[in-house]
């Protein structure tokens, strides 16, 4: 006898990756021997990654939960999340164990993956080295899929992008589709994020983000898969930082900071938290007194942009869970476009995943639709401005399969 | 963790944070009243103030003039700069302003002060200006009248790739060292002419491993398969320098995409052969990660 275990959203292999984010699951009995319904425990075994269970959909779940399963091999429901705080570190490193009730023992176990964007200062060397190895293989020399994040992000796109209540929006779909382009290749990556606000000294070294030479040129660790990147027929990468790299970049709104611009609880708004894109972000891109990354039409050449930019999106996830502004029915969630923008409003799909090109829009739409996940459907390949908003589906339905390690999901 | 805990932790950060130190420290800095005496506290008043599209005409105006100012020490100046950099990154809300800003930033390409100016180049450079591209050349062409270094001047003049200024790249290739050599490297690798060069440094054992990973690169561009045939000689040559055989490798594991990649099982074989031989670790960690895209 033993319990078989089902979730969905399981990738080709069978593999299945959770956030904070409560998914369902259905355990089931299998070759019964008895006639009565078995009594079992389900418990978080993993030596990484751990679990929370409950029969509803809640952040309340426990650690362990005790299920009656039918002798008939009729599935029960429970929802499964990730412990906030326990994320994996490895493939498979959170364990979902079923124990029975006295010599029973174990009945069945099924590794999962609690997978979400981590500091990267904080990343273990395995990590590290795992998202490095994916994006250079993305970038593939220059000529890979990784050339379309470079064109999506140049001048020309600029009125879908930056300047406008779409900037967070539009920055959130393009890390997921960047994030899910990297777990095609390696699984266990996902986007880490410079915080910085903070120093970072585990980042910029030879052996991660580089350091660079007397001419401006980073340097990196012999071996290093970014040790012959190349973007658009440049070689190399360009990046002179304004602060030690012991110390953060002067200037820059704290996080706090960052989360107080909105105005206080009850009425902290969109509309005003959307200067953080002057400061944070633009200070965050300007802390470097030489480089690809000061500028809009270079930035994406420099691998350090996305990490910014997580820290960007991270940054407006926890302003989100602060003040429960997930709802797009919500007025302070989000806010009307200025001037009224198309691209920047919540029902309006963006480009270039909506692939429409010719003005207002830009003049050619690279990469094509959002990349798929298998373990949601959210938001689809074609992303409107509302579907970025309630990322962990605290409002309900299926969530973007991203989260941070500092943001918990919470109802 | 406990999600509540977690919340009522934060929300005491947050109310900490929320005491006005900033808005004061944003409002000294743009009264005209007095600006703050040291230089470093200008230079944060400058970072502190709020970059809002609300008033957004007199802010400019004011970093604008900061930034030409010579009066003002070099730190003071970089924070306006930066800060006008990042009122750059709000895009459409900036336009009416970047034609100012562009000039400014030409007008302090001959700035005394070399970071700035430095700073200024490659700006304009990123934004493939004329007026800076004809200001590099001249430099490049007479020494006298350069005004960044021959390294930094053929780098910035690198951003624009239909500059045409592959025959300066090689005019400064043939007579530089150092940095401007490398960098004039860097450039010729949008040159079909120059396989040969990057060929030949590549396998060159006597040369500067910089110049040796910079061809790498450079032939990998021009020519992948050229460069795999010869990455794959230099990968199991035992007498090769660790740095260059462990560059090499990763450039095969990456340089195309993994999922489309076919792999010699006469060269696998061979890199498998060199995880028992090799005490480099750089060179290990290079064979780990290749046989793992092998196996994808």
């Amino acid at each position: 006898m033993n319990v078989e275990f089902s979730f969905l959203g399981a990738d080709a292999m069978g593999r299945v990756f959770l956030t904070w984010t409560p998914v369902q699951a259905q355990a089931r009995l299998v070759n019964p021997t008895g006639t009565a319904a078995v009594n079992i425990t389900l418990r978080s075994a993993g030596s990484g990654g751990r679990l929370r269970f409950a029969t509803t959909r809640t952040h309340l779940g426990t650690p362990t939960l005790a299920l009656s399963l039918p002798v008939s091999g009729a599935p029960v429901s429970v929802f499964v999340a990730g412990e906030f705080g326990r994320p994996s570190v490895n493939l498979g490193d959170a364990v979902v164990e079923a124990r029975g009730a006295g010599s029973l023992g174990v009945l069945g176990t099924k590794p999962l993956t609690v997978r979400v964007r981590k500091n990267a200062q904080t990343l273990s060397v395995a990590e590290r080295d795992r998202f490095v190895a994916a994006l250079a293989t993305l970038n593939g020399g220059g000529a890979g899929r990784f050339r379309d994040f470079r064109d999506m992000h140049v001048q020309a796109a600029d009125p879908e992008e930056h300047g406008n209540v779409g900037f967070l929006p539009w920055h959130r779909a393009y890390l997921l589709d960047l994030e899910r382009e990297l777990q095609a290749i390696d699984p266990s990556v996902t986007l880490p994020y410079w915080r910085f606000d903070r120093p970072a000294p585990n980042v910029f070294t030879r052996q991660f983000m580089g350091v660079p030479n007397a001419a401006g040129r980073v340097q990196f660790s012999a071996g290093h898969p970014f040790g012959t990147w190349r973007t658009d027929g440049a070689l190399g990468i360009s990046r002179t930082p304004s602060f030690a790299a012991g110390a953060a970049p002067a200037g820059l709104l704290t996080e706090t900071q960052t989360i107080t611009l909105g105005g206080p609880a009850p009425t902290a708004a969109y509309a005003n938290f959307g200067n953080m894109e002057g400061n944070p972000h633009g200070f965050a891109h300007t802390s470097f007194s030489l480089g690809f990354i000061r500028a809009k039409q270079t930035a994406a050449r420099d691998p350090l942009f996305f990490m910014l930019h997580a820290n960007i999106d991270r940054l407006w996830a926890k302003w989100q869970w602060v003040h429960k502004r997930t709802s797009p029915a919500d007025p302070r969630a989000f806010a009307p476009a200025v001037p009224n923008r198309i691209g920047h409003r919540l029902a309006d799909t963006m480009w270039p995943w909506n692939g429409v090109t010719g003005p207002p829009r830009p003049p050619t739409a690279p990469g094509g639709k959002l990349a798929p996940s298998p373990s949601t459907t959210a938001p689809g390949n074609t992303p409107t401005v509302r579907a970025m908003l309630d990322y962990q589906a605290v409002g309900g339905g299926a969530p973007l399969g991203f989260a941070y390690d500092d943001v918990p999901f919470e109802l | 963790m406990d999600v509540a805990r977690y919340r009522k932790r934060y929300e005491a950060e947050l109310a900490k944070a929320a005491a006005p130190k900033r808005g004061r420290a944003g409002k000294r800095a743009l009264t005209a009243a007095g600006k703050p005496a040291s230089a470093a506290a200008r230079a944060n008043a400058i970072r502190a103030a709020p970059l809002e599209q609300e008033g957004l005409a007199d802010r400019v105006t004011e970093l604008l003039a900061t930034v030409r100012d010579r009066k003002e020490p070099l730190t003071v100046r970089m924070a306006a700069l930066q800060a006008l950099g990042a009122l750059d990154f709000l895009g459409p809300p900036f336009a009416p302003f970047r034609a100012a800003y562009k000039q400014t930033l030409r007008d302090i390409a001959t700035d005394p002060l070399r970071t700035l100016r430095e700073s200024a180049l490659e700006l304009l450079a990123m934004d493939k200006d004329p007026y800076a591209q004809n200001l590099l050349v001249r430099g490049l062409n007479q020494p006298k009248e350069a005004i960044v270094s021959e390294a930094k001047a053929i780098q910035f003049l690198g951003y624009d790739d239909h500059a045409e200024i592959v025959p300066l790249a090689r005019q400064v290739y043939k007579r530089a060292t150092g940095a401007a050599r490398e960098e004039a490297l860097r450039v010729l690798a949008t040159d079909p002419q120059s396989e040969k060069l990057f060929t030949r440094l590549l396998k060159d054992k006597s040369e500067k491993s910089s110049i040796r990973l910079i061809s790498a690169s450079g032939l990998q561009s021009l020519n992948p398969e050229a460069f795999e045939k010869t990455a794959r000689k230099i990968v199991a040559d035992d007498s090769d320098d660790n740095e260059i055989r462990a560059t090499s490798l990763a450039a095969l594991a990456h340089g195309r995409e993994v999922r489309e990649k076919s792999t010699d099982p006469k060269f696998v074989n061979t890199v498998q052969k060199l995880t028992e031989k090799t005490r480099s670790p750089a060179l290990r960690s290079s064979i780990q990660r290749f046989l793992q895209s092998t196996q994808k």
